[in-house]
């Protein structure tokens, strides 16, 4: 049961994307919306 | 209800399902059936993911659990947007590379048959039972408020997603989940700015933020380290991450949706789309909740939300104490709405000392009403063994039927059933994967064509649709087997993941040793969940079975490396 046109080989715009890049823009959003929620519990207490 | 809001309900489902399965009414080969014909966008993936996610009850009880708890919950998620880059980053290109339909077949090409079968059938019990509550659990609360036949509610939803789900298999379920999910966050946007319209007019969101903040219903992160305490920041943080990371990376209903996308950079890019939203997604969710919290210490409501338990303690042997505690809480909301608007006034007086004064009036006052819906609550359950006293389900629904214009009742309740839909149709559709790929075809039938296949595929999601609506159809006569399903997941999915963190992480560890490791995981979970659950969250189970498979697994392939 193997796909015979499988696409998973990588596309030109693979290799454009900076996957570490992406990666570490999660873990500073998830950083920002923890300092944002730990501001928004102060303020309103 | 209004005919205006049946109308737009109906259109807006029919639509989607219309729409779904005619767009998917040719897929001729598995590839097509199972895996899209590996052509899905990162768009449609990302919706397609939280629409599974996301079930009806998800809309339904989180704003009731900001009600009455607040926001802590929102904690659980911290782990999740970390789990999605590991997904990424070593999930997703081992998935593409061995080119699999099921997460479950990787197991067999890196441990050995008998350890995939163990992770396949861990999956299908626990989602088979798990489809069926997410059709009865919204089915169970819509049927009470509105009135409708239960049975029929559930057949009509049951069927229609078999229907489309059957027919247009993997295709057919994400292309109506982008669309569900779409009117879903469209839906909520519209409650959350109705919900703040129907604010007391001298009460400003800022206002109401700060009501909501002294009752403390703001308290979203709470970096406190207890263990018992069910969410906080730490818990989340490892936990969420567990569970997310079990859930997205070895849960066959959420590696369909991305497994067929275009390229691995679709899949990631519809995941990163997750992990940046999904957070804010369930803030506002319970931010909703809260909100709504805040407008009913304005305007008068019944003890209890559920009207039908209500009706049915008017005419029980305990409706004078029932009464009772029904004029007590109204007294008690009259003193409550008093304080609340003195404090108001106090804050904008800018005046601490008063503030302070009926900050602390009005907590008291709060505690006395949840002590009294407690009461009531207990009571209904005291005549009513089988009534799970969930009262929290019921406060956003009332509030959307009393109170939410005429059309928009009807878009609201198109959100709840989309989303009831989306949940079950991914479910289902990878129930029959499963049972297709890794059982039928492994073990009965390893040779046949490809339309073979996709008949045997059709047939086996068409048997889950029918069981999970059979279930559903049964729940109410078993009540406790709901909880008991719920809190299966958490106890079975960090011995999964443990499994396929050790293959991806391992790469000494042997099918054999994995298995034993496994086996004694999940008696280690199965020891806490029995002898000290009130000790440990449930959250935490998840890192214990995947901390136990690893360790277990890593020391043994080392010893009997050093003695080799």
């Amino acid at each position: 049961m193997q796909p015979e046109n499988s696409k998973s080989d990588a596309p030109e715009s693979e290799q454009n994307t900076n996957w570490p890049r992406v990666y570490a823009s999660v873990f500073v959003w998830l950083a920002l919306m923890c300092l944002l929620m730990y501001y928004f519990t102060r303020a309103t207490q | 209800m209004t005919v205006t809001d049946y109308a737009v309900m109906a259109a807006t489902l029919l639509l989607i399902v219309g729409y779904g399965t005619w767009k998917t009414r040719k897929s001729g080969n598995i590839e097509g059936y199972l895996l899209g014909d590996k052509q899905l966008k990162w768009g449609t993936i990302g919706l397609s993911v939280m629409a599974t996610q996301a079930s009806a009850i998800t809309f339904l009880s989180t704003p009731g659990l900001a009600y009455e708890s607040g926001m802590a919950f929102v904690q659980n998620y911290l782990g999740l947007p970390i789990a999605l880059v590991v997904v990424c980053a070593v999930f997703i290109p081992i998935y593409y590379r061995l080119k699999v339909y099921t997460a479950y077949e990787y197991l067999e090409q890196r441990f050995d048959l008998k350890t995939r079968l163990f992770a396949a059938f861990i999956f299908l019990v626990q989602r088979g039972l798990a489809a069926g509550i997410t059709i009865y659990a919204p089915a169970i609360v819509l049927s009470s408020v509105l009135k409708w036949n239960l049975t029929l509610t559930i057949l009509v939803v049951g069927i229609l997603v078999i229907i489309y789900t059957v027919s247009g298999g993997t295709k057919a379920v994400s292309l109506t989940q982008k669309w569900q999910m779409t009117v879903i966050l469209i839906g909520m946007a519209v409650a959350f700015t109705t919900v703040l319209m129907n604010l007391p007019e001298q009460v400003s969101f800022t206002d109401a933020l700060g009501l909501a903040g002294k009752s403390g219903k703001t308290g979203a992160i709470n970096f406190d380290f207890d263990l018992s305490e069910r969410y906080t920041f730490w818990s989340g943080i490892t936990g969420g991450f567990f569970l997310a990371l079990a859930y997205f990376g070895t849960d066959q209903s959420q590696v369909q949706r991305y497994i067929g996308g275009k390229s691995v950079r679709e899949s990631r890019m519809g995941l990163m789309f997750n992990a940046v939203l999904k957070i804010p997604m369930q803030f506002f969710i319970l931010l909703l909740g809260v909100m709504v919290f805040v407008f009913y210490q304005f305007e008068p409501h019944d003890v209890l939300f559920d009207t039908a338990s209500t009706e049915l303690m008017e005419s029980s042997g305990s409706a004078d104490e029932f009464e009772n505690i029904r004029s007590l809480h109204a007294e008690n909301h009259a003193l409550k709405k008093e304080a609340t608007l003195a404090l108001h006034a106090a804050v904008n007086a800018n005046d601490p000392a008063a503030a302070e004064t009926h900050t602390l009036e009005m907590r008291a006052l709060q505690e006395e009403a949840t002590s009294l819906r407690n009461e009531a609550k207990a009571l209904v359950i005291r005549e009513f063994p089988g009534n799970t006293g969930r009262d929290s389900d019921y406060v956003f629904i009332s509030y959307v039927l009393a109170y939410m214009p005429t059309g928009l009742i009807g878009l609201l309740l198109a959100v709840i059933l989309s989303a009831a839909m989306s949940s079950t149709a991914g479910e289902l559709n990878a129930l029959g994967s499963t049972a297709s790929v890794d059982f039928y075809k492994r073990l009965i039938k390893p040779e046949a064509s490809e339309k073979h296949y996709v008949i045997a595929s059709k047939l086996l999601t068409a048997f889950w649709g029918l069981t999970a609506l059979g279930f559903a159809l049964t729940a109410d006569l078993f009540e406790n087997l709901i909880e008991a399903v719920n809190i299966l997941g958490s106890i079975f999915y960090g011995t999964v993941l443990g499994i396929f963190m050790t293959a991806f992480f391992i790469k000494r560890a042997a099918g054999r040793v994995v298995f034993i490791s496994a086996v004694i995981a999940q008696s280690a979970v199965l020891f806490i969940f029995v002898f000290r659950s009130d000790d440990i969250s449930y959250l935490l189970y998840n890192v214990i079975g995947c901390g136990t498979v690893m360790v277990l697994s890593a020391a043994v392939s080392l010893f009997s490396r050093g003695k080799n």
